[in-house]
């Protein structure tokens, strides 16, 4: 049966196509590398003019509310509460959902911030979980807080309840435990504002790993790199991700997902558009994708922009447990989404987002992880059965490796160029991490990946998981 | 296991295993060329850093001598070091990298610095030259060298450098063109002018914002009149002078104003309507309103604001009209909050009482007949913007409106029974949890009634000796016949004697007022008709005077003419005779026709027709024309023209505080509150 032509032609073809595949994928990589290189040289270039910080007070400044969900974060509900309170910019609203939390996260913040209970009007028809009360604070000092309590009903359903109960032009989504950096909130309107025009309608940024950084009183003292090797690994997914990856696809305007970390949205574009998806776990790539075919059926000019300037900082998780449990509600919001918004699959009418960014995240994205499950389990096979065609494979490993490995040192290399936050004798170890990462992190991904697409494929029910923070001020 | 260990082989493919190791290979290199920049790259930016700090910390203290050298006060000893440092300075100017140092190091400076300080770094960077580099940099093909060089000549202030500028604000370079603009408005007054005259480009709203905090940190700036560029073919330009305009609070273009409300762009209308509400532009009421049905929310919500603001009772039927029209909740709340602005008096919170309901206010107003003129108002006038806007460029084409149109299909009912008003009513006079009100409420209870002395009892029985005393000297100061009961009960039953003393005494004084009043007041005089106008003037005339006067009796007269007509039948003169004797028949004409009109009238117009009080079903019509909402909608009663009293004689009554009987009127409606309201207001 093996000697057979048939059976010839049919395991050259699965070679060619893993070479294609690969191939495509090296070419797809460089050419994001390049895009990145490029729009980051223009960033830094076009943003060393003027100063930020003049603007802050203008009369023509928008305003902004910032919507934090918060379950369960009493540990760090005040100091985080804190830290988005004392950003540089004058007209901002700071308005934390309480969804349903079952520790003290209400309690302390009535407390902390002296709250009261207040009366205002909502929206009898507004679907989301009723509001049990909103709450503002009796001290000046506090006055751009705002506290909603509702029934839990999710992040995405609380994020809808501020954006509901918001009566600014903008709206940012953060996770409550981010850090944001003071000067945050001036980069965001400057990127709303700098176009002319399109109508910018989201704002997403770069999230950078906090983990074992030194952060005193809501703000980031020293960058440090993270001691736990899980986190050290997610640090340098994090920097290609954002250094490279995003920083592309924002300069094609073809920006599919704006991190639920640190993204913001014009909220008249985001509530036409239906808010957030309570039916998905991966809402934040959903809202942008629904928020972009909303503007391209109505024909109006719009972008997405990306800001690549560290301003968000985030814990990532340090225990496998938990980490594997994020990935595999990424992999299934990812699907989710996709699923959802099939027929943009090489949809002309969407333009790039049909003929790029989609089929990109459709093969890259989600069919990556299962062809290289699938890869794995055939070379098993093909060991087994004695038809392991070695020669090839050892060239494709070695191949796939060298330009997995290159790549990680070239977002280092851009990480150096344009932050240099790092240390020398942090980068080396980031180097080293990057090396062994294929063998260690990359199969752990691709493990979290096939779980939650068997979840999802197979409905096998699961939620959001839970994640446990240490809190900042312990690291 | 199978043995296939030759299968592989003929199955390999022919291609791709060298390519894949040929890459690899070339991978492997550019990946430790990668390690290797990255290590140079860290260092080099370090040194780079290093070396500037270096330099500068150099460099800084011969530029701060330069600046804070007078040579007036300066030693001999200052001014040998001052020239050192000036030839070692330049020395310095002959390296083009000392000199890109030197320039960097002022600039920053210059962040830092105001005044003659500032003053004196400028004309040091010119003494020295620098602004040669500068200008060199503006005939660069980079757009960041260009970019550099604008930037370098406008924070050191090198107004000779304006005109080179100006020629870069149509750069196709958005970064030029931007840096370029920034700089002539920094350089000069006029700047603005030649920007907002000549700018293609549209201007973004960074851009807009970073050209305010310019022109806000201008000393003695005198603002252009921004209203020139309101109708300018760019539309970021007329969005930029509007804010402008409201910035510099300059109202003289209010007509224009006017007209962009309805103007295409969002912001531009959204910004036209903030300066109506800056510039309190009231004539731009109508507009408003109908521009309101074809804007976005955003827009809805500041128009609401603004006739908020410029605070017109007239406009709550507008704003009644959107909060019962199918539009968004934010929208709807704001008309209701806008209303509560307008009228807080129709939104009275009544704790410890059953919940208001608005319902009879509303039903008022909502009535069908009202939203039917509103609606076809609105058509009219959207009819006239569709006119006006085939006319004016970028002004939009409002659609026909359909939210009041689909209001129109809403039926409001409009039966009433007594019952609902009677309920309705009693909850808008009842106040809130003010003592004093539920005094009130108890008076209204028993106004029609007789004295209800168990009331007062209670309320002045429980009373201390030194409230009695209180009570019964605001008794003495205010009290009328109503008191006379309370009086004769404190009399009868009151202990302390001083207090029965005081009573006694009140009450013969108040009974003596009453005799005094029924003496003053003599029904017969009452009912007679009063002197007319016309007879102080009349006695003291000519005849011919008589006649004119008769004549004006004949179209002006009433009631009050006739009796004095029919005395002058008796005149001694023929010609007054005979003139009186006709105006005496068209005076009885009108009389007659004027009670007809009046019955007429009140069944027509108004209002309530209230048979009997037992009659519980009633209509309310409403008068369109008349109705606004700040006026109190009162009942016209039905009742006998022989029994209605001349109105001096009722402002009389009132004064002396005589409350006539009073065939019905809405308070006579017997109410009782409910147990909750007691139980609330006590607790």
């Amino acid at each position: 049966m093996f000697d057979s032509d048939f059976f010839n032609i049919v395991v050259n073809y699965i070679n060619i196509i893993f070479l294609m595949f690969t191939i495509i994928l090296f070419t797809g990589y460089t050419v994001m590398g390049y895009l990145a290189t490029k729009h980051t040289l223009h960033y830094r270039r076009k943003n060393s003019f003027g100063d930020l910080s003049k603007v802050m007070a203008s009369p023509l400044a928008p305003s902004i509310t910032i919507i934090a969900p918060a379950y369960n974060e009493g540990m760090n509900i005040v100091e985080n509460v804190r830290s988005l309170l004392s950003l540089n910019y004058v007209d901002y609203e700071v308005m934390v959902v309480n969804d349903g939390s079952k520790d003290d996260t209400l309690e302390k913040m009535i407390i902390a911030y002296d709250l009261v209970k207040i009366e205002q009007r909502i929206d009898p028809n507004w679907k989301s979980k009723p509001i049990r009360g909103i709450y503002k604070s009796k001290h000046k000092a506090f006055s751009k807080l705002t506290v909603i309590d509702k029934e839990n009903g999710g992040k995405s359903d609380a994020l809808n309840t501020g954006m509901q109960l918001s009566s600014n032009r903008y709206v940012g989504c953060i996770d409550v435990d981010c850090l944001l950096l003071p000067e945050a909130l001036l980069h965001v309107v400057k990127s709303f504002y700098q176009r002319s025009g399109k109508r910018v309608i989201a704002v997403g940024g770069v999230i950078r790993v906090a983990n074992s950084c030194k952060i005193a009183g809501g703000e980031l003292e020293e960058v440090r790199l993270p001691k736990n090797w899980l986190a050290k690994f997610q640090l340098l997914e994090y920097t290609r991700s954002f250094v490279l990856g995003r920083m592309a696809w924002g300069s094609i305007d073809s920006l599919l997902i704006i991190s639920g970390a640190f993204g913001f949205f014009d909220r008249e574009i985001a509530v036409a558009a239906g808010g957030y998806d309570t039916n998905t776990v991966g809402e934040d790539m959903e809202i942008v994708f629904r928020m972009r075919r909303y503007m391209h059926e109505k024909k109006l000019p719009y972008t997405v922009e990306y800001i690549p300037d560290p301003l968000c900082w985030t814990e990532v998780p340090e225990e496998i447990k938990i980490f594997v449990n994020q990935r595999d509600r990424w992999s299934r919001g990812n699907l989710e989404t996709l699923t959802k918004h099939k027929d943009m699959f090489f949809n002309p009418k969407y333009g790039r987002l049909g003929m790029i960014s989609y089929p990109y995240w459709f093969f890259y994205e989600w069919l990556a992880p299962l062809l290289e499950f699938f890869g794995f389990l055939s070379i098993l096979l093909f060991y087994y059965l004695g038809i392991l065609n070695v020669k090839f494979f050892m060239a494709i490993t070695a191949a796939v490796f060298s330009f997995s490995v290159m790549f990680s040192f070239f977002a280092i290399l851009w990480e150096v160029y344009a932050y240099n936050q790092y240390k020398s004798k942090d980068i080396f170890i980031l180097m080293i991490f990057a090396i062994i990462e294929p063998f260690i992190f990359h199969p752990l991904v691709t493990f979290s990946a096939i779980r939650g697409n068997y979840k999802k494929l197979f409905k096998v029910k699961s939620g959001w998981g839970t994640i446990t923070r240490k809190g900042f001020s312990k690291a | 296991m199978i043995n296939t260990n030759n299968i592989y082989l003929n199955i390999a493919p022919n291609v791709g295993v060298d390519l894949l190791w040929w890459l690899t290979s070339l991978f492997a290199v550019i990946g430790i060329v990668y390690i290797l920049t990255t290590f140079y790259t860290k260092s080099s930016l370090m040194l780079g850093i290093k070396r500037k700090k270096i330099k500068k910390r150099e460099l800084g203290p011969i530029v701060s001598e330069f600046l804070f050298f007078d040579e007036n006060t300066a030693t001999l000893e200052d001014k040998n070091t001052y020239i050192s440092l000036k030839i070692q300075i330049r020395q310095l100017l002959k390296n083009k990298r000392d000199r890109k140092v030197l320039a960097e190091v002022l600039v920053e400076l210059s962040q830092d610095l105001s005044g003659e300080t500032l003053r004196s770094l400028h004309s040091l960077y010119k003494n020295l030259g620098l602004e040669k580099d500068a200008l060199i940099k503006l005939k660069s093909w980079k757009w960041y060298t260009i970019s550099q060089g604008i930037l370098e000549l406008t924070q050191m202030k090198v107004t000779d450098s304006y005109n080179q500028i100006t020629k870069f604000v149509n750069d196709r370079r958005g970064v030029i063109h931007k840096q370029s603009v920034i700089a002539i408005v920094s350089l000069k007054d006029e700047g603005i002018n030649y920007f907002l005259d000549t700018t293609q480009h549209k201007i973004s709203e960074w851009q807009q914002l970073k050209l305010l905090e310019i022109l806000q940190n201008k000393k003695d700036f005198n603002p252009p009149r921004f209203k020139n560029w309101l109708f300018s073919k760019n539309t970021d330009t007329v969005l930029f002078a509007l804010r402008l305009l409201k910035y510099y609070d300059q109202n003289d273009g209010n007509e224009a104003i006017i007209q962009l409300i309805r103007h295409k762009n969002s912001l531009i209308r959204l910004e036209a309507i903030q300066c109506v509400g800056e510039f309190f532009l009231v004539e731009a009421r109508e507009t408003l309103k109908n521009v309101f049905w074809v804007s976005n929310n955003d827009c809805k919500l500041l128009i609401i604001e603004v006739i908020e603001t410029l605070g017109f009772k007239e406009d709550v039927a507008f704003l009644k009209l959107i909060e019962d029209s199918k539009q968004v909740f934010a929208v709807k709340n704001k008309a209701y909050a806008a209303i509560n602005g307008l009228m807080p008096e129709n939104h009275l919170k009544l704790d410890g009482l059953e919940e208001i309901s608005s319902d009879y206010l509303d039903s008022l107003i909502n009535t069908k007949e009202l939203k039917e003129k509103e609606a076809s108002f609105l058509e009219e006038k959207i009819s006239e913007e569709k006119q006006n806007n085939n006319t004016i460029e970028e002004v939009e084409n409002i659609k026909t409106v359909k939210e009041p149109e689909d209001k129109k299909e809403e039926n409001i009912n409009l039966e009433f029974t007594i019952e609902d008003i009677e309920e309705d009513t009693v909850k808008e006079i009842a106040p809130i949890d003010d003592e004093k009100h539920i005094e009130f409420i108890k008076f209204l209870d028993s106004k029609n009634e007789e004295f209800s002395s168990e009331i007062y009892d209670e309320l002045y029985f429980k009373q201390d000796k030194d409230k009695k005393l209180e009570l019964l000297e605001k008794i003495e100061d205010t009290g009328t016949s109503y008191e006379i009961s309370l009086l004769e009960n404190i009399i009868k039953k009151e202990t302390n004697e001083q207090l029965k003393e005081k009573a006694e005494f009140i009450l013969n004084r108040i009974s003596k007022n009453q005799e005094d009043i029924i003496e003053e007041v003599d029904p017969k005089i009452i009912f007679l008709p009063e002197q007319t106008v016309f007879k102080n003037l009349y006695e003291n005339c000519d005849t011919e005077a008589k006649l004119i006067l008769l004549e004006e009796i004949s179209m002006l007269g009433d009631r009050k003419e006739l009796n004095f007509v029919i005395e002058e039948l008796k005149s001694s003169e023929h010609i007054i005779r005979q003139k009186a004797a006709k105006v005496k028949l068209i005076l009885e004409k009108r009389i007659e026709n004027e009670s007809i009109e009046e019955v007429e009238a009140i069944i027509e117009n108004d209002t309530l027709v209230l048979p009997k009080l037992e009659d519980v079903e009633f209509n309310i019509n409403m008068d369109l024309d008349s109705t606004t909402t700040d006026k109190a909608v009162e009942p016209v009663l039905e009742c006998d023209e022989n029994k209605l009293m001349p109105l001096e004689y009722c402002f009389l009554m009132e004064e002396l505080e005589i409350k006539p009987q009073k065939p019905f009127s809405l308070f006579n409606i017997d109410f009782e509150l409910s147990d909750e309201f007691y139980t609330d207001q006590y607790n």
